[in-house]
């Protein structure tokens, strides 16, 4: 499929995505030990919490563990002067490719656990719906924001 | 201009408003009713004595409000719409934004002489402005002013002398190029539109036979025994011809007379029995072209022409519906008559051979995987294995008949595929609002990939179409051509 799109997310980007899982999976985890109490209480079958616990972990595992690191390893992006692409997916790989005149509005935007690493996720929009770039520092994505908002509004003027 | 006053909706709206708050009313109303009956209390019904005239007094109050409240008109190319009792709404549509404007003639419309007009733009709550009883006189000439320089922002003193050498073309244009839905073909629509009820239906009649075929005590009769019960079997034979019948009557009621003529620069679309339905379409506002065959349409060479153009979308259904069935021969002339820019001759470049594998590989196990539970439990269920030759033939059409094509001198990308209709896509390069490459764990291995196209159309999200299992060398030559600038 050719060559393959040359910059990365920020090297921050998986402890980022990694407390986000911590914070997920223990919600799973406080479900899984929820039932657990149950089965005591009302005296039901040993393997329904076996079966709970055994998703939460693998859960816990993947998303704390496994997830973070190789999504980080897939994503790459480019933004050349007619066209934004990303790629990204574990196991089914998906490259997009937007042209640069069809970039409605570009933002930069950042949660609370975003903020506390320095970094943002740059949005830009088409009229066939959003793109994201996750977790770039907070400098890279605010001039990639300026980057891709003058190309765009160059090549509308272009054609 | 004439239109610079501003103008009121015609005053039966008042009435469409009053009968739309009592429908809303009628359920709690009905309920108390019923459950004050069941009760056997009849003080609630003192109750909904002075309710009922109350509510209808409210309603006609707040119908001739909202209706003195609403006025519209249009100034420097911008539809103004004033309205709402409690909260008061100004709605400015520059005409340039202006996607399509639908008319539609309810039963409730077509009694007391007027229309509803329906104004959409791209994106945004649809649709953006209803004017719900307007005379024909009006909505004509609404119709006219709002589309006629639909690209073109023009101030008021230059559009008069404009529009009047508009006027003269499209008087012409009308006469030109008119299509209608003669009523034979409407029935074919009609018919073949339940496809799957109909083929279950024979075949379920097929499965009776079997045993005279057989004679009495042949095992397979013992297994139509059991499969077809004959009360069962004839309720299920009922319900199905049943369903049948009102799909065909429905079918009939919304494409019956339905007609296209292309004036000017739209396509205006009109079809519907007692729900008249008119719908204008922008030609510049045409996303894609999508042909449609069905599997018993296709056998005799009927396709259906879909249009996605932004401002509609599928939720919408049948409007993007630019024909409801034509001979494949005729396709020709029809797109070089009515949207000459898509030229609709291609070359297909079929998927290569390795393809063929990964469909033979899917279509075998999920058949297995369903077959599995009816070998385990029914008597018999092994005839349920006759489901994985059934399957590997529709993977054998989807790749023998998937495939695409680039045509460089109208920058259009042609792509062709099999769900269960046969569906082939004609995307302009200028239309295409992002495209994707993608590739499972198995495809990687053999070195095919899924290409995904989206417009906008459809709302929000837009419209995707794909092609599975393109060759790699095939991807990068359509990644190189899409890329390329000169085409944008």
């Amino acid at each position: 499929m050719g060559s393959v799109p040359s910059r990365r997310l920020d090297d921050r980007a998986p402890k980022v995505w990694r407390v986000g899982g911590i914070v997920h999976s223990g919600l799973i985890c406080l479900i899984a030990i929820g039932l657990t109490v149950l089965t005591k209480i009302f005296d039901l079958p040993w393997y329904l919490p076996a079966i709970a616990l055994a998703i939460a972990v693998m859960y816990s595992v993947f998303f704390v563990i496994l997830y973070p690191k190789l999504r980080w390893r897939r994503w790459r992006y480019d933004i050349h002067e007619h066209e934004i692409e990303l790629m990204y997916g574990i196991l089914f790989v998906t490259r997009t490719i937007i042209p640069m005149v069809r970039v409605q509005h570009v933002d930069t935007m950042q949660g609370p656990l975003l903020r506390h690493y320095g970094l943002a996720t740059i949005t830009f929009s088409t009229a066939a719906g959003n793109h994201e770039i996750p977790a770039l520092a907070v400098d890279t994505a605010d001039r990639a924001r300026e980057r891709i908002a003058e190309l765009a509004r160059v090549s509308r003027e272009d054609v | 201009m004439k239109m610079s006053e501003h103008k009121r909706l015609h005053p039966i709206s008042i009435f469409f408003d009053v009968i739309k708050i009592m429908k809303d009313a009628l359920l709690p109303f009905a309920l108390i009713l019923f459950s004050s009956l069941l009760q056997g209390k009849f003080g609630n019904l003192i109750w909904l004595a002075i309710a009922i005239p109350a509510v209808i007094g409210l309603s006609i109050g707040w119908g001739v409000l909202s209706w003195l409240r609403y006025h519209y008109t249009i100034e420097e190319g911008v539809l103004k719409v004033e309205r709402g009792v409690l909260i008061r709404k100004k709605q400015y549509i520059a005409q340039s934004r202006i996607q399509t404007i639908d008319v539609v003639e309810g039963l409730f419309q077509r009694l007391f002489g007027v229309v509803k007009l329906q104004v959409q733009t791209a994106g945004g709550q649809k649709p953006e402005a209803i004017m719900s009883a307007v005379s024909r006189a009006d909505a004509e000439y609404l119709r006219r002013r709002l589309l006629e320089k639909a690209n073109e922002q023009l101030g008021e003193n230059e559009s008069a002398a404009e529009e009047d050498t508009n006027e003269m073309k499209s008087i012409v244009d009308v006469e030109e190029l008119f299509l209608r839905l003669t009523e034979g073909r409407l029935l074919i629509k009609a018919i073949t539109s339940g496809s799957i009820g109909v083929m279950a239906s024979f075949l379920a009649a097929g499965y009776t036979q079997i045993g005279n075929f057989f004679g009495d005590d042949h095992i397979l009769n013992l297994f139509t025994d059991w499969l077809f019960d004959v009360p069962v079997f004839l309720t299920i034979l009922g319900v199905l011809i049943v369903s049948w019948v009102l799909s065909i009557g429905g079918t009939v009621l919304k494409y019956y007379g339905f007609s296209i003529q292309l004036s000017g620069e739209k396509l205006h679309i009109s079809r519907g029995l007692l729900e008249r339905r008119q719908v204008a379409i922008p030609v510049t506002r045409i996303q894609a072209i999508r042909i449609v065959e069905s599997p018993l349409r296709q056998a005799f060479g009927w396709i259906s022409v879909y249009v996605e153009s932004a401002g509609y979308g599928k939720g919408k259904g049948e409007s993007t519906l630019l024909f409801p069935l034509l001979k494949k021969s005729e396709l020709h002339d029809f797109t070089a008559n009515l949207i000459p820019q898509f030229q609709i001759d291609y070359t297909l470049n079929r998927l290569p051979r390795r393809a063929w594998r990964k469909y033979l590989v899917q279509h075998t196990t999920v058949a297995l995987l369903i077959a599995a539970p009816f070998c385990y439990f029914a008597p018999l269920g092994l005839l349920a294995l006759l489901l994985v030759p059934l399957s590997i033939a529709w993977g054998y059409l989807k790749y023998k008949e998937s495939g695409w094509d680039w045509i460089e001198s109208s920058r259009m990308l042609i792509m062709r595929s099999r769900l269960i209709e046969r569906t082939i896509v004609y995307i302009p390069k200028k239309r295409i609002q992002y495209y994707e490459l993608s590739q499972s764990p198995f495809q990687r291995q053999s070195d095919l990939a899924t290409i995904v196209a989206t417009v906008a159309s459809n709302g929000q999200t837009g419209s995707s179409f794909k092609v599975k299992h393109i060759a790699g060398e095939d991807c990068s030559y359509l990644l190189k051509v899409l890329r390329n600038k000169a085409n944008l």
